[in-house]
């Protein structure tokens, strides 16, 4: 499904969180909690009981005082990817978003990370448990070539079936976010469940501007099988472009308000090298405190 | 709005079944699109900013179905009411008179009128049929009604003035009569004005439109030329040559008179204005030949500076008289022309050595040897006279014939004659009971007929009597033709008589190396006007010729003053422009052109762009 030489450019990068991790195994995060890693996180007193071999003997030699010296602990973190697979995903937006899935799959799990992949119509379905290690990237890839996009969308109703976020989770949303019913209650429930949501936004570039489509026409919704007529032409056209780019706005203006990070993703364009520029982007991101809002492709 | 064709608007029963078709056929082409939504918002966006733009849907075949109609329209043939500057038939009556060559303004009036014809032409539209009457001596059809104007134009640009006096009345009569049955006509006069019957055209035509070309100037021309015997020298012949100055003042005009290639006489002579002046010109010779009168300086008109008289070289004419009484013999004796020959009878081939013979108490043969003069036959050849009648009374006679000059009938009493008409001849006295004196052609011979004999009336005792027998002599042996037949003036028609039997023709070859030929039928061979001023050759079977000179000497013709007739005040309006119908084929076409890349743009950029 990836090219190796992807696979191993991948396998440098990982998604950071802006929040420590919180969880329940050793893993490659910083932690809440103090723990073994060798990154000093502060001091306290010394109590009986305490692991003699952390007492900080510099400061006992100024202060005539022991202190504790407390670490960071390295913990593990949960990456859940939400594939939206509703049938306006198909073709070059479907590749796409399997690829971007088994990229952003990849990745954790090469951070230690237990990741947790579910497919989005109408309903939410899981790939099967969270998984760990590089090994379980097979039965995720095997998932995603077994896959084909149908049905109709509804964002809200997947998203309420999602287990509840952990501290320091992240949730990854590939979707094109054409859904009938708007998107802005999923997004606004996804941003508010806890942990941290990325939003890579699918898009084709044909279909904001259908230049191959002229004449009367009768345009069949790939969901909803709902028709509509209509004569298109230079104008139409135009009206179409106008539109899209609204629509982009309100997403783009959704996402800064909810501190969504937002990517977008041409699926007519190199998807690996631009799946790289998010993840990277998205570090670069995390380094600055803030959510990476990187929708660059504008119709 | 009414239609020349209206037919073609059965093609509209074609609008229902392609409307049909069309919602019929309407299938839209269905596409799949991942989602509806951005397309929702745009149709809805654009129904709420566009109300009419459900019609654009169906634009393409609104403008499909106009097209249709307007094609439908196109070839229905549509006009509305309303005037034009030409009716849907024309015709062009162009004044082909001598004057219309006169070089004011230059090159000449007749090539104005040919311009001013050429531009109209252009105005024609398609449908129109035009016809031009060139109005000559005789109307002349140049082009006869068509639609084809490169053709119209051809001919147009072919045909040339003629050199007589040209009659326009007779023109427009003959235009009005080939376009009774046209409703939609429009007549145009072409001009220069010189026509005396103009006034008349404009007052009695007043739908014809009137334009008058050329301007005023002055001229000098020959009005009259003659060639007349002597009256003081036996065989010799003096020249009368008329001038006459139009416009200008008094001035002096150089004359050089030639018979053949010897100049004869050069002289100058004041001309004054508006009044004839005559020049006698004696000592011409005895050779004969042709003579020409020429005006030296030129002016606006070249045609009357010269004149030409065929001068026959003289001889005295042999006359054969058979049976003839003392009277009839002295009578002869008078004229040196004739030399007379008695006898009391002769074969037509002793007939055939003779310039005439006049026959008196003997019988005319069937076939005579030459043409004849017969006093009181009974009958000519084969074929009886009339029965006789006691004392006709004679009522009229023609005095224009040769062989009636100064001859006065008026109070003949004459006891007996065989009075009435002789089949196919012309009656030149007529009486109570009849012709008593008439001329034709009797055995293929020019032939007069005295249908008394002169014994029984008392003719022979009047001072009419020798006059009319040299007369008629004279005319049947051709001597009369010195200074008449042969020097006519250019635009009388020609007849020729006793040249042949019938079935035989005589050629006649004009000024300008044309000929004609024209049969002889009933002894007579004839004609049309002699349009061009010159010479003309006649010739006939046997050999024989003639030679026959044709001058302008018109009056009319040779007063350039231009004049502009009044239009009837009632119609004025009615000249600009004919009351009809306007067609409208042009702007339907147009519009149906522009609809059609309207379409096209339309289709372009809806689909292509």
């Amino acid at each position: 499904m990836l090219d190796p030489a992807f696979l191993s450019r991948l396998e440098a990068l990982a998604l950071r969180s802006r929040s420590r991790a919180a969880g329940s195994r050793q893993g490659g995060h910083r932690s809440r909690r103090r723990g073994q890693s060798l990154e000093f996180a502060d001091h306290r007193e010394y109590v009986p009981g305490d692991d003699i071999r952390h007492l900080d003997w510099h400061l006992y030699a100024r202060l005539d005082a022991l202190f504790v010296k407390l670490f960071e602990a390295r913990e593990d973190r949960t990456v859940q990817v939400v594939l939206d697979r509703s049938a306006s995903m198909g073709g070059a937006k479907w590749e796409a978003a399997r690829k971007a899935a088994a990229a952003v799959s990849w990745a954790s799990l090469c951070s230690l990370d237990r990741v947790q992949l579910f497919v989005a119509d109408r309903g939410l379905a899981a790939e099967g448990r969270p998984a760990r290690g590089r090994g379980a990237i097979h039965r995720i890839f095997s998932f995603l070539k077994n896959t084909d996009p149908a049905g109709a969308t509804d964002l809200l109703g997947a998203t309420l079936g999602l287990p509840p976020a952990r501290a320091g989770a992240i949730t990854i949303l590939l979707t094109d976010l054409w859904d009938p019913a708007g998107v802005e209650a999923a997004l606004t429930r996804l941003a508010h469940r806890g942990g941290e949501l990325h939003v890579l936004h699918i898009v084709d570039r044909r279909e904001l501007d259908p230049s191959h489509l002229a004449g009367d026409l009768t345009l069949v919704d790939s969901e909803t099988g709902e028709e509509l007529s209509v004569t298109v032409d230079k104008d139409v056209r135009a009206s179409l472009r106008a539109a899209a780019a609204q629509y982009f706005e309100e997403v783009d203006e959704l996402c800064r308000r909810r501190g969504i990070a937002l990517f977008r993703i041409d699926a007519a364009d190199h998807v690996e090298e631009r799946l790289i520029d998010w993840l990277r982007a998205a570090d670069e991101a995390v380094r600055r405190g803030g959510a990476s809002r990187l929708g660059a492709l504008r119709p | 709005m009414t239609f020349a064709n209206p037919a073609a608007l059965w093609l509209l029963a074609t609008l229902a079944p392609l409307t049909a078709l069309y919602f019929l056929k309407v299938r839209r082409k269905r596409v799949q699109v991942p989602t509806l939504l951005l397309w929702s918002r745009v149709v809805e966006n654009r129904r709420l900013a566009r109300p009419f733009d459900r019609f654009r849907r169906h634009l393409l075949f609104l403008l499909q179905l106009l097209a249709l109609l307007l094609l439908t329209l196109a070839l229905a043939g549509p006009s509305i009411p309303g005037n034009r500057f030409l009716g849907r038939s024309v015709v062009w009556i162009v004044d082909g008179s001598a004057s219309m060559q006169a070089r004011s303004p230059s090159p000449s009036r007749f090539e104005l009128a040919r311009q001013l014809l050429l531009d109209e032409m252009g105005r024609l539209e398609g449908g129109d049929e035009a016809m031009v009457v060139l109005a000559g001596p005789e109307p002349k059809v140049v082009a006869s009604f068509t639609r084809d104007h490169d053709r119209l134009a051809a001919s147009v640009r072919a045909m040339q003035p003629t050199g007589a006096a040209g009659s326009l009345e007779s023109a427009v009569d003959l235009a009005y009569a080939l376009t009774r049955s046209r409703a939609e006509r429009s007549l145009v006069v072409i001009t220069d004005g010189s026509d005396a019957s103009l006034q008349r055209i404009a007052e009695a035509h007043p739908q014809a439109r009137i334009e008058v070309v050329g301007r005023d100037t002055s001229n000098v021309a020959i009005t009259a030329i003659d060639l007349r015997r002597s009256p003081t020298v036996d065989l010799e012949s003096e020249l009368f040559v008329t001038l006459r100055r139009f416009g200008g003042d008094t001035a002096p005009v150089g004359i050089e008179v030639t018979l053949g290639d010897t100049l004869l006489v050069s002289e100058t002579v004041e001309v004054p204005a508006d009044r004839p002046t005559a020049r006698v010109y004696r000592g011409l010779g005895g050779e004969g030949g042709l003579v020409t009168v020429r005006l030296t300086g030129g002016d606006a008109l070249a045609l009357d500076d010269e004149a030409v008289a065929w001068l026959s070289p003289p001889r005295r004419r042999r006359v054969l008289c058979v049976g003839c009484t003392a009277l009839t013999g002295r009578a002869l004796a008078v004229d040196p022309r004739f030399q007379v020959t008695a006898a009391s009878s002769a074969s037509p081939a002793d007939e055939a050595t003779y310039d005439a013979v006049l026959y008196e108490r003997a019988p005319v043969p069937p076939r005579p040897g030459a043409p004849f003069f017969a006093l009181g036959p009974d009958a000519l050849g084969e074929t009886p006279l009339p029965p006789p009648v006691d004392w006709p009374q004679v009522t009229t006679w023609k005095k224009t014939h040769p062989a009636l000059r100064f001859v006065e009938p008026t109070g003949l009493a004459v006891g007996a004659a065989r009075a009435g008409a002789i089949e196919g001849w012309e009656p030149l006295v007529d009486s109570d009971a009849g012709a008593l004196l008439s001329t034709g052609i009797h055995g293929g011979q020019r032939g007069v007929v005295l249908q008394f004999e002169p014994t029984a009336s008392d003719l022979p005792m009047r001072v009419a009597w020798p006059v009319l027998v040299l007369n008629t002599v004279g005319w049947l042996t051709g001597e009369e033709a010195r200074g008449t037949e042969r020097t006519v003036a250019a635009g009388a028609p020609l007849l020729r008589q006793g040249w042949g039997a019938d079935g035989e023709s005589v050629t006649l070859e004009r000024p300008d190396g044309t000929t004609l030929s024209a049969p002889i039928r009933d002894g007579v061979a004839r004609f049309g006007a002699l349009d061009q001023v010159g010479v003309y050759s006649l010739s006939g079977p046997g050999g024989r010729r003639e030679r026959i000179a044709a001058n302008l000497v018109s009056d009319v013709e040779s007063d350039l003053a231009v004049f502009r007739p009044t239009p009837p005040e009632q119609t004025a309006v009615a000249r600009a422009s004919v009351a009809g119908r306007l067609p409208i084929l042009r702007p339907v076409l147009l519009l149906l052109g522009l609809l059609l890349v309207g379409e096209w743009w339309l289709y372009q950029r809806r689909y292509r762009d």
